[in-house]
């Protein structure tokens, strides 16, 4: 029987560091017939580890469609997540999942997606907005994407073909700098993200899918409700303290619910249901 | 006529099981009854009042090596011994939920080749446990063991109910008799309306119960510690100096500050209030839900052990308002 708590080997195929202290990590699970198998659902999420260090619960941020290799972005915060910085080309990690629900991509199929990221919260919306564009699944893609400054603006390389591919996509950082020399594909305003919404206009099949922190998701889904989004429409990729990933070690519950297993996506009309939250 | 273990064959049996198995039961200690190895010449105390450790760590051992690490690469440390535990009834009902939380679509092999690997000897003897209200919550005391030892004064019936267990009452020393005529011990009225209770916890954290009760309580989580079903944890890797070590299962209770804690500091449960409310909300509303019972079999453990004696009993009776 499968053990649950016993890591599958991986290999870092390639790094690239993508400002806000975050490095995109390439892998590929070492055992190439599970690494054909290792696909997922946008939104869900893996446990990434290294012996002697421990693991962490990192959104899947590439296309699932690509059963070569697969992508996380760490944000370098503590003494585990900047060892994964330090990784190199060829050293082994150690993975289990994927994990959790994901977006509910066959209820959004045809439908016009609205997707907004906070700060280091984009790599699974990523993998949305990369499957998005390769299943062309949806109706049409509306990215809006804010963060502190531009240089913690992540995965600016991508933004270029996915406008290219028809994503709208909107960007604005808290704080305008006169010294940035990063030169975006697509032009970015000053202000929080909800800003973004003044301008954007749901339409009847809208559904928006949000990865940021809570705050923003107060006043994200606040501004979508008014703005006429249904509240069973607002998706919420929620972050906790996923250990286990299979709804044993109790570190991740709210209410009725665990994270790891009944999330990490939930629609805003379920977390309101209960005492939860965000 | 029926198996019967009569009393004073009680430590012979036990010293022929200890030749096949390794034997724990509850013993004195120190002035504490524990749970522990049986060795010749003890005499366990299966009427225990209460014990201060449950025996939960058996099957989930603080400091349970998951994974070893380095040299040849990770691997999963063989499992221990065939052992024997004789527990009451009540605490054989919490394993009835461990074996539960650590079966279905997640089976955890850890937890489950433990449990492949005991006998669980359930005595039932209508002693009272220290602040229990087991009676009280209305429990059904279904099948988690293997055998069953009912005490009827001067002799056990004894009631094999797996392969398991019908193997362990081969022994020369359980012997035919008669089946008891005693009648039942009394049982209290079902007091704890789980419907009504669980409805109360579902408001969340915000009621002036807890409130109240986070000017008493600590926060130290001994009620999480000495309880025979909480069974959260915590997973870090042990290393050695020569770089190799254990991907490490660690016991850790909800109570504690850093319970929900990430990386980059937001604590999801920060405040006292809301871990304390979180932990009767688990037990008496979230198990319920997904398992129908709660998690919880009323043993007192929480409350004899308390360091600020808070009556737990009583709040949860509380949230039947």
């Amino acid at each position: 029987m499968k053990n649950i708590y016993l890591p599958e080997k991986a290999v870092v195929v390639q790094t690239e560091e993508l400002g806000g202290d975050s490095t995109l990590l390439t892998m590929r699970i070492k055992d190439a017939k599970k690494q054909a198998k290792f696909t997922w659902t946008p939104g869900q999420f893996a446990e990434i580890g290294l012996f002697g260090y421990g693991e962490i619960p990192v959104g899947l941020a590439s296309n699932p469609l690509d059963r070569k290799s697969f992508q996380v972005s760490v944000r370098g915060v503590g003494g585990f997540s900047n060892a994964l910085r330090r990784l190199e080309k060829g050293d082994a990690v150690w993975v289990r999942g994927p994990f959790g629900n994901g977006f509910p991509i066959k209820r959004m199929h045809g439908k016009d997606v609205i997707v907004v990221g906070g700060g280091c919260g984009i790599p699974p919306l990523r993998s949305l907005v990369e499957y998005g564009i390769a299943k062309k699944d949806f109706k049409s893609i509306t990215l809006l994407y804010g963060s502190r400054t531009k240089g913690d603006l992540l995965f600016r390389r991508d933004y270029g073909r996915w406008k290219k591919a028809g994503v709208d996509i909107r960007l604005t950082v808290d704080k305008e700098e006169c010294e940035c020399a990063d030169r975006l594909a697509v032009s970015c305003s000053v202000g929080v993200v909800t800003k973004l919404l003044d301008s954007f206009k749901p339409k009847k099949n809208t559904v928006a899918c949000l990865c940021g922190p809570p705050v923003m998701y107060r006043f994200v889904s606040k501004r979508l409700i008014e703005l006429g989004v249904k509240q069973k429409d607002i998706l919420l990729s929620l972050e906790r303290r996923m250990k286990c990933g299979v709804g044993k070690c109790q570190h991740c519950t709210i209410n009725k619910t665990y994270v790891c297993v009944d999330g990490p996506v939930f629609t805003h009309e379920e977390l309101m249901k209960g005492y939860g939250g965000f | 006529m029926v198996k019967v273990l009569p009393k004073e064959n009680l430590s012979v049996f036990l010293a022929e099981l200890s030749r096949s198995y390794a034997v724990f039961a509850p013993v004195k200690r120190d002035e504490l009854t524990r749970f522990d190895r049986y060795s010749a010449g003890d005499h366990p105390t299966l009427d225990y009042s209460t014990t201060n450790m449950p025996p939960k760590s058996l099957f989930l051992p603080h400091g349970e090596c998951l994974v070893s690490f380095g040299g040849a690469g990770p691997s999963v440390p063989a499992a221990d011994e065939k052992f024997v535990i004789f527990m009451n009834e009540i605490d054989a009902e919490a394993i009835s939920i461990l074996d539960e939380i650590f079966g279905g679509k997640f089976q955890d092999n850890y937890y489950r080749r433990m449990r492949e690997n005991s006998v669980i000897v359930a005595v039932k003897n209508g002693v009272r446990m220290r602040n229990s209200f087991s009676d009280e919550l209305g429990l059904k005391f279904r099948d988690g063991f293997d055998v069953l030892l009912s005490d009827v004064g001067d002799r056990y019936v004894a009631e094999a109910r797996t392969a398991k267990g019908r193997k362990l009452l081969k022994s020369k020393f359980i012997v035919n008799g008669r089946a008891s005529s005693k009648a039942a011990s009394k049982t209290k009225a079902k007091k704890f309306d789980l419907k009504k209770i669980s409805a109360f916890l579902d408001k969340g954290p915000e009621q002036k119960i807890w409130h109240e009760l986070e000017k008493e309580c600590f926060a130290c989580g001994i009620c999480a510690y000495v309880c025979p079903v909480c069974h959260c944890f915590d997973v870090e890797d042990a290393v050695r100096l020569d770089g190799g070590g254990c991907r490490t299962r660690y016991w850790d209770s909800c109570m504690l500050a850093d319970f929900a804690l990430v990386a980059g500091g937001a604590n999801f449960r920060g405040k006292r209030h809301e871990r304390i409310h979180n932990w009767y909300h688990h037990k008496f509303a979230r198990a319920v839900a997904e398992r129908g019972r709660p998690d919880c079999v009323g043993c007192g453990r929480c409350i004899t052990f308390c360091p600020a004696k808070i009556k737990i009993h009583d709040r949860i009776l509380e949230c039947r308002k």
